[in-house]
């Protein structure tokens, strides 16, 4: 079992509209459990407090992303990476916007 | 919008045999070497100017936020800093009949908060027990100073000392002894082939064995039951 290990992070931020008075929010919060039913692809509903539009009133688009992923338990000692994705669909049929 | 995670080998290769990442990645096609993994994972997003406030991964807690609150707005610093346990005091100690129904509201939500957390952690007591009550005393100091907190905090002494968490923690370690073994004969054949048989006879003969004892001396683990299930799938008979 291999606790704790953190050896990196990739992020892809693509984004969209709507005001949010906070300068800050949860994107994603959780305790998930990677399985052969997931295996390398896991899906996260979206926070209530996520903005519809990420550049105005406050500007998320050019701000940061912060993380934090603990490595709980996983079966061997294998380094992995953790890509963190955001994207949308609803205004391009074929391809992320 | 959507959001994903994507569990990668140490080149970055995505470790799954979809879209085309098969026999890509480090290890592949063992999805053992990475799978079943949990992860705590958590990622807040501060707009340009802001300071992150580590704080922030409280601000919401199921239907609550800070920015909703009405009368009780004395609990809005420590809610901002984060500090779970002051908000729930002080909301249970409010005494002003005008924001009784509000403090109320927040006890209870985050109590159910609280508790949602906790089942989480209880979930995985048996599966995760070097982890579980560790967890379930962070959870406790979070919500400390309140009740909850010191209820928490005394529960996860009591998982420390439960008999049933400590066996389990032996036989997670015993099975996880024997998981290069079972790594290197796991979906390559039966023990009923003479020449599998001969080729992996130690890691076989040492599987047997430490399936044998979980099953004698730890029944009902998760762990055991992982070793009955992979010693039946390899065919291998276990000594009493």
């Amino acid at each position: 079992m291999q606790t704790g290990s953190i050896l990196g992070v990739a992020v892809a931020v693509l984004l969209g509209g709507g005001p949010t008075p906070p300068d800050q929010f949860v994107l994603v919060d959780a305790l998930h459990t990677h399985d052969l039913e997931t295996k390398g692809f896991s899906y996260f509903p979206l926070n209530a407090d996520v903005p519809d539009n990420w550049k105005a009133p406050l500007n998320f688009y050019e701000g940061q992303i912060r993380i934090r992923l603990e490595v709980i338990s996983k079966p061997s000692d294998k380094p992995v990476n953790l890509q963190l994705c955001v994207f949308q669909d609803r205004h391009s049929a074929d391809k992320h916007s | 919008m959507d959001t994903m995670l994507v569990i990668k080998d140490k080149d970055g290769k995505p470790v799954d045999d979809r879209f085309g990442f098969g026999g890509k990645w480090d290890g592949s096609p063992d999805f053992s070497l990475y799978y079943p993994m949990t992860v705590r994972f958590t990622a807040v997003v501060v707009a340009k100017g802001a300071a992150y406030n580590p704080g922030a991964v409280h601000w919401r807690m199921g239907d609550l936020h800070w920015k909703d609150v009405k009368e009780l707005r004395g609990v809005i610093p420590a809610w901002q800093r984060g500090q779970v346990g002051s908000v729930l005091a002080a909301a249970e100690k409010e005494e002003d009949p005008t924001k009784a129904e509000e403090a109320r509201k927040i006890a209870e939500g985050v109590k159910a908060w609280a508790a949602k957390r906790r089942k989480e952690i209880e979930d995985r007591k048996l599966s995760l027990p070097d982890w579980a009550p560790g967890a379930l005393a962070r959870l406790g100091a979070l919500l400390s100073p309140a009740p909850l907190g010191k209820e928490y905090l005394a529960e996860s002494k009591e998982w420390e000392k439960d008999p049933v968490v400590q066996a389990s923690r032996k036989a997670k370690a015993l099975w996880d002894s024997v998981r290069d073994a079972l790594r290197k004969v796991k979906g390559k054949g039966k023990a009923s082939d003479p020449a599998f048989a001969a080729q992996f006879a130690a890691e076989l003969r040492r599987i047997a064995q430490v399936a044998g004892r979980l099953r004698k001396e730890f029944p009902d683990t998760p762990a055991a039951m992982d070793a009955l299930a992979a010693a039946g799938a390899l065919g291998l008979s276990l000594p009493e």
